[in-house]
């Protein structure tokens, strides 16, 4: 269903009510308005303006720090890029990656600056731009560096911030976009902006979408539409699609045997033309009384098959016949002698000599061009049911493998004994479908309160001694959120959890690292001193946290 | 049914007058004023027809025009009305303010669309029936839904059809005979307790 709404007897609209709407001094005088400049359009203030003035003030008091040279897209830093390429362009300011070297990566693009261009991501993300996308005079190359985050890991890993009005944010799908020219931020057309397509991993249908300012790192909502199929439907929409072409194709074939049984056969009668092994006669008669016949020229009479008396009438002499016409297009012969003696026979006239040949050649060229047509509708036939035993043999397949689908998909599922999301959604192919005329960081979201506290604040160990945490993350492992606590909202000494299994990542003032595991409220509870197992540096990566995480996402 | 469109059809003259007044507008765009009232009214109609809200339907149609004027440079005469090329502008107008969710994608019908239906399809014409016809409109996608609406709802020729949406008379024709031919399998496969 397409779920469009159907107002039936809408209320009606008068040509006179619409024409008293009419305002073309309106449309002019917004014509004439000049455009606005990009600078004042909401969406620009809401991520690259504001990233820009802030750039200002920042570069004013910050350029020339060397601490500072890794928070924003400045000169240096863009430069930096253009000369080593390979290197990831540098967070915005508000990105904390827990670890630079092992930031998730972003894939490179480089296009040309005046083309339509679509690029794919690994992930099947369609980013598309057309040939004036870029607000540039240069032809150089652009660099289009794209990442999208799958996973609670890989957005933690980045440190992308997931809070959105003192609630957390579950993802659906998130996409950095970032685009250089000769190593400087190019600028998007708002006019002509850039359409992305983000492949998402979960059935969008309760998320919304924001946008990330960079400086601010505050989300705001972001228009999108969302589109989505499920492999199960897409095969269960080709079934239906083949099902109903199946069913056309049914019908056109009924409707061409249809025509085939109503091609009419020229009669070798319609032409007056002798039947084979017919029984041939000539009778004299008077022209006045049949001008028909007169008119077909040289005439013979033929009698009609089946008269058993036409032997008779061959074996005697006859003094007298009458001819009666049957208006059917035959004539009834009465013939008669003087001993009284009566038979009669159905007859009709027949062509001979040149009016039969011209005749025949009517009736022969009328029956070719019926053969003609009878054997191209035949073809035709032929075509359609070729096609439809493919299609029902695809239809066939498709079935199977969509049972089989199911079938498997069930035993996954028994066999971890666990329902999850992820598994649920591994046959979902959805896309947030947007357009942007700034770069940044664009997130399918849905904000999850966060749990109450659990209670008195712990004490914090690693190896053996005790840390004060910075920040604390809480991964409910039954949930795809992640709670943040001394950033934000969100105080490291009131944390909480839900009452499932729980991994705890706490972050030392002193930048060191560790976490901890709790079963469920009461297990946590258990133990006030909280002993964190060492998260080395080497084991900053994804795959790490994905597998202390327990995230085995299937990408749709 | 009413025609939407009694002006379609242009003489030589008429289709002159229009390309006179659009080589001004290219000029002075005031000098579009007589196409705005020329063709305003069915502009909206074409653009209500497909939606909800009969004032954003009026903003839309200011939008059209808004953008037929930023865009008339572009515009090269080929022998066919404007209206078709603003036709296409109000199209993708339309989908911009669905895809922003301004406005949501309706189907606007008649009592004398339903009963065109039904005597087509041969069916009696009743609550059941009309249930089932409204379903089977909504399971159409986009495409034949919009031949539908233009052939049986706005009553067009099938030669403006091809102009607007850029395909041939013939072409039009097809496509609404399979679009219709749809439908009535869609119409045939629900029944009205479902």
């Amino acid at each position: 269903m397409n779920n469009r709404k159907i107002i039936y007897e809408p209320e009606k609209i008068t040509s006179e009510e619409i024409k008293q709407r009419r305002d073309f001094d309106n449309v002019i005088s917004n014509l004439k308005k000049p455009p606005s400049p990009f600078w004042k359009l909401t969406g620009f203030w809401g991520t690259i303006g504001t990233s820009i003035v802030a750039l200002l003030i920042y570069n004013n008091y910050f350029l020339n720090t060397d601490e500072n040279q890794n928070n924003a897209y400045d000169e240096n830093i863009t430069q930096t890029i253009n000369n080593q390429p390979n290197q990831l362009p540098n967070d915005t300011k508000c990105l904390h990656p827990v670890s630079h070297e092992n930031d998730v990566p972003f894939e490179t693009f480089e296009i040309a600056a005046n083309s339509d261009q679509i690029i794919t991501l690994e992930d099947g993300t369609e980013i598309s731009i057309s040939s004036n996308s870029f607000l540039t005079k240069d032809s150089d190359p652009i660099e289009i560096k794209a990442r999208t985050f799958s996973s609670k890991s890989e957005a933690f890993l980045a440190g992308v911030p997931m809070d959105y009005n003192d609630e957390a944010f579950e993802s659906a799908g998130m996409v950095e976009l970032r685009g250089f020219q000769n190593g400087e931020v190019v600028k998007i057309n708002p006019e002509h902006p850039i359409e992305v397509r983000l492949s998402l991993y979960k059935d969008p249908d309760t998320f919304n979408f924001y946008q990330l300012n960079d400086n601010s790192g505050k989300w705001t909502e972001y228009p999108v539409e969302y589109t989505k199929s499920n492999n199960s439907n897409k095969e269960l929409s080709e079934i239906t699609q083949l099902e109903l072409d199946i069913d056309l194709t049914s019908a056109k074939i009924e409707r061409i045997d249809k025509e085939i049984a109503s091609i009419e056969f020229p009669n070798r009668e319609d032409y007056n033309l002798p039947m084979e092994n017919s029984k041939k006669f000539n009778l004299k008669y008077d022209p006045f009384e049949f001008p028909e016949l007169e008119e077909l020229g040289n005439v013979q009479f033929e009698a009609l098959p089946g008269q058993s008396n036409y032997k008779k009438v061959l074996q005697h002499v006859w003094s007298d016949f009458e001819l009666i016409d049957l208006k059917d297009g035959n004539y009834e012969v009465i013939f008669s002698n003087n001993r009284g003696l009566q038979e009669s026979l159905n007859v009709r006239p027949i062509l001979q000599g040149n009016e039969f040949d011209k005749a025949f050649t009517k009736y022969y060229n009328q029956r070719e061009a019926k053969l003609k047509e009878r054997k191209l509708l035949e073809e035709e036939k032929k075509e359609l049911i070729e096609a439809n035993k493919k299609r029902n043999q695809r239809l066939i397949q498709l079935q199977k493998e969509h049972e089989q689908a199911i079938i498997e998909a069930r035993n996954v599922i028994n066999v971890e004994n666990r329902i999850n999301n992820e598994q649920k959604n591994s046959l979902l192919e959805a896309s947030a479908d947007f357009k942007t005329s700034s770069w940044g960081l664009f997130n399918s979201d849905k904000p999850i309160a966060y749990p109450d506290p659990i209670g008195t604040p712990s004490t914090y160990t690693l190896a053996g001694q005790t840390i004060i945490p910075n920040e604390i993350y809480v991964f409910d492992l039954k949930k795809d959120v992640r709670y943040s606590y001394g950033i934000g909202n969100q105080f490291v000494e009131s944390i909480g959890m839900n009452n499932n299994e729980t991994i705890f990542i706490v972050m030392g003032k002193n930048n060191e690292i560790g976490y901890f595991k709790a079963s469920n409220k009461k297990d946590f509870r258990s133990n006030k001193v909280k002993a964190l197992t060492v998260i080395k540096h080497d084991q900053i990566n994804v795959d790490f946290f994905k597998r202390l995480l327990d995230e085995e996402r299937v990408r749709a | 049914m009413s025609r939407v469109n009694p002006i379609y059809h242009h003489s030589e003259k008429k289709l002159d007058q229009e390309l006179e007044w659009i080589t001004l507008a290219k000029s002075d765009p005031k000098h579009f004023a007589p196409l705005y009232e020329k063709y305003h009214e069915q502009i909206f109609r074409y653009v209500n027809q497909r939606m909800d809200d009969t004032e954003l339907a009026f903003d839309v149609t200011s939008q059209v025009f808004l953008k037929a004027l930023k865009n008339l440079h572009k515009f090269e005469y080929r022998g066919v009305p404007l209206g078709s090329w603003l036709y296409r502008i109000a199209k993708s107008e339309l989908n911009q303010a669905f895809r922003d969710r301004k406005a949501k994608r309706a189907i606007n019908i008649e009592k004398t669309h339903v009963a065109t239906f039904m005597e087509v399809f041969h069916e009696e014409e009743n609550k059941i029936n009309k249930k089932r016809l409204f379903r089977a409109l909504d399971l159409l996608n986009d495409g034949d839904l919009q031949l539908i609406e233009m052939r049986y709802f706005e009553d067009r020729p099938y030669k403006e059809m091809g102009e607007i949406l850029e395909i041939t008379e013939n072409n039009a024709k097809v496509k609404t005979f399979r679009a219709l031919e749809k439908l009535k399998i869609h119409f045939n496969k629900i029944y009205g307790n479902e």
